[in-house]
């Protein structure tokens, strides 16, 4: 099995990044480091899935393991920055009715046979949700340096990522049912979200701390 | 089916672009107005900046010091270079502990307004420097409404009220004066005005001060002679005269004046200061002393007419006696008497004039008046017609006087036949005699008049009276109303002359058309035993 070529254009960015994050890792600020660890274990979870695509191997399984561990490093991160204790509870019991939703859901109506299309959709709604708190807490506050913030460039990629891939992720099932080949190619929308969002996380490490 | 598929690519493909670009679209919609927010109030912020270096340089060079301290315990949070300097301090800790040698009073006075939340405007206290130097400072301050500092600014006095104490010493020096000193503005507006002139005109420095002084300082004759003194200082820088005003109480008054044309620092006139010293005593003096010098003269005068007169008369009379013994027809002897009594009338009159001028100096003793009353009381009978009612008014004890009965006699005979002679239609004569104690302003209005004890012999009429404008005349010789040839005019002349020799003086009151009173004052001597009581006249 040939993957796409985009598929080796993403992992060498995110590969990239990761490597910019290592390179900073000593002056990164808290937040960062999450990130960083983040993008280590979807950069890990990318190339497994490669792996275990070319020996034909099932990889459904890591797709569903990622949408829960890409939650939860999302809340993770977005909680360091958050100052209001409300906002903070709204999003650590979001994640935990997400991760009672995720249970059940493996038992039930999407096993790890199938893709997690209800799950992820369901993540991505919260992350655009939780983004929007983010980005209602940091607007008000008085002194900004839009250019040199990394919060803005991170939720910014985080949106991104979540409003362009909510469709792919709510129709996929469908998708796969009723053209396989087709669904590669809009895929490919996927691949470009990620590098987009993997180059405005490299932007955050940049960001003077 | 085919239809079905087609609309889920569709779907996905325009959902994903339609949601990619609301979020992106509503982020970047969030960034640009929290962008222009940040832009407005970074540049209210540069402004505030400004205006708070404008306002610091303006704290910092002011020439009056600055401070802001806290509401409890005063302590300096910030003062500028000039209250350091004013206080002789460096630190802000030395500032306070300056503020902190006002008096009890004053700090308590200051603690309690700024605990009401009330200010402070030009409050003047005295602290004193590390030094020991004392210095006066006005203190106004307000309570910052944001953070409760209260916010002071404070002048050094020092100077500024020693030129106060100073001129408040002259004002004081200036109200000592017994002159009336005032100032007036160009528009005659009452600037100044001190005691002396509070005690001249009798108007009050508040009822005057500010007002146009005209209105009360014009004479009884109106403004005239005011605005013309007014115009030559202006004209002449100085001026100095007369002025007729008047008093509070409508009083005329005669003042001597001194005004000078007072000019700013530009040399500009801005204003008059008038000194002005009441003289109506004196000028009345004056008058008096005048008209005496004028009787005398004409005393001198009439003395040396009556020596010729007399020598003139005296062959007359010598002649008519040869003459009366060689013709003696009845024609002739007519002649005679008629020329011996013309000429006889004559020397009377000389002895008279003569009289006069010499002074009457007869027998004095000690006189009981109401013998003196009851004895021309008897005589009034005789010169009195009946068309005239005698009244008398006698005291029921009257102190002795001392003089020549006769000179008294004559006196009191002549007040009575004027009276008489001034209602020839009839009327009231009313003739009194009681004690009087002249007064020290009763005596300043007579040269011939002194403090003490008096008897004074009244004799008043309802007759024709005299006018004002000859009252003053009535005493001169030879000064009459009578027609010629019925008075000599020397009566009221010789009868002062008589009092005068008394050592008393004469009044006189009159009103024309209502009547006259004539008073003769004799100094009182001892009280006498056996004198005539009151009672037996009434």
């Amino acid at each position: 099995m040939q993957l796409p070529l985009i598929v080796y254009v993403v992992i060498l960015v995110q590969s990239s990044v990761v490597l910019l994050g290592g390179f900073r890792y000593r002056s990164l600020p808290h937040s960062l480091r999450i990130l960083e660890w983040f993008l280590v274990v979807t950069l890990g979870v990318v190339v497994m899935g490669v792996v275990l695509s070319l020996f034909h191997v099932h990889n459904l399984w890591l797709s569903h393991l990622y949408t829960l561990i890409e939650l939860m490093f999302i809340v993770l991160l977005y909680s360091s920055w958050i100052k209001q204790k409300q906002t903070r509870s709204v999003l650590l019991v979001s994640l935990l009715v997400f991760f009672v939703f995720w249970i059940v859901s493996k038992f039930t109506f999407e096993p790890f046979s199938i893709d997690d299309g209800w799950t992820a959709t369901f993540s991505k709604v919260l992350q655009i949700i939780f983004s929007a708190l983010l980005l209602v807490e940091v607007v008000r506050e008085n002194e900004i340096v839009w250019m040199n913030d990394m919060r803005l460039w991170v939720v910014t990629g985080i949106v991104v990522y979540a409003s362009g891939t909510l469709f792919l992720f709510a129709f996929f099932n469908r998708m796969l049912q009723i053209s396989p080949d087709r669904l590669k190619i809009i895929w490919s929308l996927n691949w470009i979200l990620t590098i987009i969002t993997n180059l405005l996380f490299a932007r955050a490490f940049l960001c003077k701390t | 089916m085919q239809n079905v598929t087609f609309d889920i690519w569709w779907t996905v493909a325009l959902g994903t672009i339609a949601l990619l670009v609301m979020t992106v679209g509503l982020v970047a919609a969030v960034m640009t107005g929290k962008q222009k927010e940040l832009v407005t109030k970074k540049r209210q912020l540069e402004e505030l900046t400004i205006s708070e270096r404008k306002y610091r340089n303006l704290f910092e060079q002011s020439p009056a010091g600055m401070l802001r301290i806290t509401t409890d315990q005063w302590n300096v949070v910030d003062a500028n270079h000039a209250l350091l300097r004013m206080f002789a301090v460096e630190t802000l800790d030395e500032v306070k502990e300056v503020l902190y040698t006002m008096s009890p009073q004053d700090r308590e006075y200051l603690v309690e307004r700024f605990s009401a939340g009330q200010s402070v405007g030009d409050y003047k206290t005295l602290l004193h420097r590390k030094d020991g130097s004392e210095f006066w400072i006005s203190f106004s301050a307000s309570i910052h409404s944001l953070d409760s500092f209260i916010e002071g600014v404070i002048i050094d006095i020092t100077t500024r009220r020693l030129a106060e104490e100073k001129i408040r010493e002259q004002a004081l020096l200036l109200d000592q004066a017994q002159d009336a000193i005032l100032v007036l503005d160009l528009n005659k507006t009452v600037r100044y005005w001190n005691k002396g002139a509070e005690r001249l005109y009798g108007y009050e420095s508040i009822e005057v001060i500010g007002r146009n002084v005209v209105e009360y300082l014009s004479g009884v004759d109106g403004a005239e002679g005011f605005d013309r003194a007014y115009e030559l200082t202006v004209q002449y820088s100085t001026w100095a005269g007369e002025l007729h005003q008047k008093k509070r109480d409508g009083t005329a008054i005669i003042t001597d004046c001194r005004w000078t044309l007072v000019r700013n620092p530009a040399s500009e006139p801005a204003g008059i200061l008038q000194v002005c010293t009441d003289v109506t005593d004196r000028k009345r003096l004056e008058t008096r002393f005048l008209r005496a010098q004028r009787v005398e003269s004409i005393g001198i005068f009439a003395t040396g007419i009556a020596h010729d007169l007399s020598n003139t008369l005296a062959p007359v009379l010598v002649g008519v006696e040869v003459l009366k013994r060689k013709l003696l027809d009845t024609q002739s002897q007519r002649l005679l008497k008629a020329i011996e009594s013309s000429a006889k009338h004559g020397s009377e009159m000389v002895y008279q004039v003569l009289s006069f001028v010499k002074g009457v100096e007869g027998k004095h003793a000690k006189l009981n008046p109401l013998k003196i009353v009851k004895d021309i009381t008897g005589l009034l009978g005789q010169i009195i017609p009946n068309s005239v009612t005698v009244r008398t008014r006698i005291s029921d004890t009257v102190s002795p006087v001392i003089g020549d009965s006769t000179q008294l006699h004559q006196v009191l005979i002549n007040l009575c036949t004027n009276a008489r002679d001034a209602m020839p239609q009839g009327g009231e004569l009313t003739f009194s005699v009681e004690n009087v104690s002249v007064s020290k302003e009763m005596a300043a209005e007579n040269t011939d008049a002194a403090e003490g004890a008096y008897v004074v012999f009244s004799i008043s009429d309802t007759g024709i009276g005299i006018p004002a404008v000859e009252i003053h005349k009535i005493f001169e010789p030879f000064y009459t109303t009578k027609e010629i040839g019925k008075g000599t005019g020397l009566g009221l002349s010789i009868c002062l002359g008589i009092v005068k020799g008394h050592k008393g003086f004469m009044t006189v009151k009159s009103v024309e058309g209502k009547g006259s009173s004539f008073k003769m004052f004799l100094p009182a001597a001892s009280e006498m035993k056996d004198g005539v009581q009151g009672s037996d006249f009434q």
